[in-house]
């Protein structure tokens, strides 16, 4: 994308965003005042969807930058990496919300329904997976 | 499976930008395919050999697995 003025506006107000994200979770801890913790909150919630939009606006001005991004949306290859990169990222998550799960549920840490949530959430990624192949299975 | 997709697009000058262009897909898939790092859909595969007004078989050679 083109650095225009307004990519540039963009590209600051996300790095705002991430600092007083990171600036809020520090001064709960450190300085305990709720107004200027909320205020830091609010500056990251704020300024991080008027990044996005902004960032969307200039990118539908640049051409250049459209073209690129309908080629890479019609790309098979990128369409594969995409898939492959998804699913590999799927069976990533779902070992390790196993393994939280079960060392959760042996160690006295949380409640127990913290757990039980945690244990409905991770079977739930199974029984999406079943239901999407299934839906695929009669389609394709 | 094998391709004589870079000899194919030399022997014709044509750039691996230019193919990509006609073909609606990036470069770096037209140097996959040259490399065979990738094999292409059925549908790319009949693209490319209507591109070079050739069959598929004159362009892709199947090895088996």
């Amino acid at each position: 994308m083109k650095k225009t003025r307004t990519v540039v506006f963009a590209r600051c107000l996300v790095v705002l965003a991430m600092v007083s994200f990171v600036a809020a979770v520090v001064s709960q801890s450190v300085v305990s005042n709720i107004y200027i913790t909320s205020a830091l909150y609010l500056l990251a919630i704020i300024s991080f969807p008027i990044s996005m939009v902004l960032a969307s606006i200039a990118a539908a001005k640049d051409k250049e930058h459209m073209k690129n991004v309908e080629l890479a949306r019609k790309d098979e290859r990128l369409q594969n990496i995409t898939m492959r990169s998804k699913a590999k990222a799927f069976d990533v998550i779902s070992y390790i919300l196993s393994l939280v799960t079960a060392y959760l549920s042996f160690s006295k840490m949380v409640d127990m329904i913290a757990v039980l949530i945690l244990s409905v959430l991770t079977l739930s990624t199974l029984a999406l997976q079943l239901y999407y192949f299934s839906k695929y299975s009669k389609e394709m | 499976m094998k391709n004589h997709i870079e000899a194919i697009r030399k022997q014709r000058k044509i750039s691996q930008q230019e193919l990509a262009d006609a073909l609606e897909v990036t470069r770096q898939t037209i140097s996959s395919l040259e490399n065979g790092r990738y094999n292409p859909s059925i549908t790319l595969a009949f693209k490319i050999a209507k591109f070079f007004n050739t069959s598929i078989e004159e362009i892709f050679i199947y090895e088996g697995d």
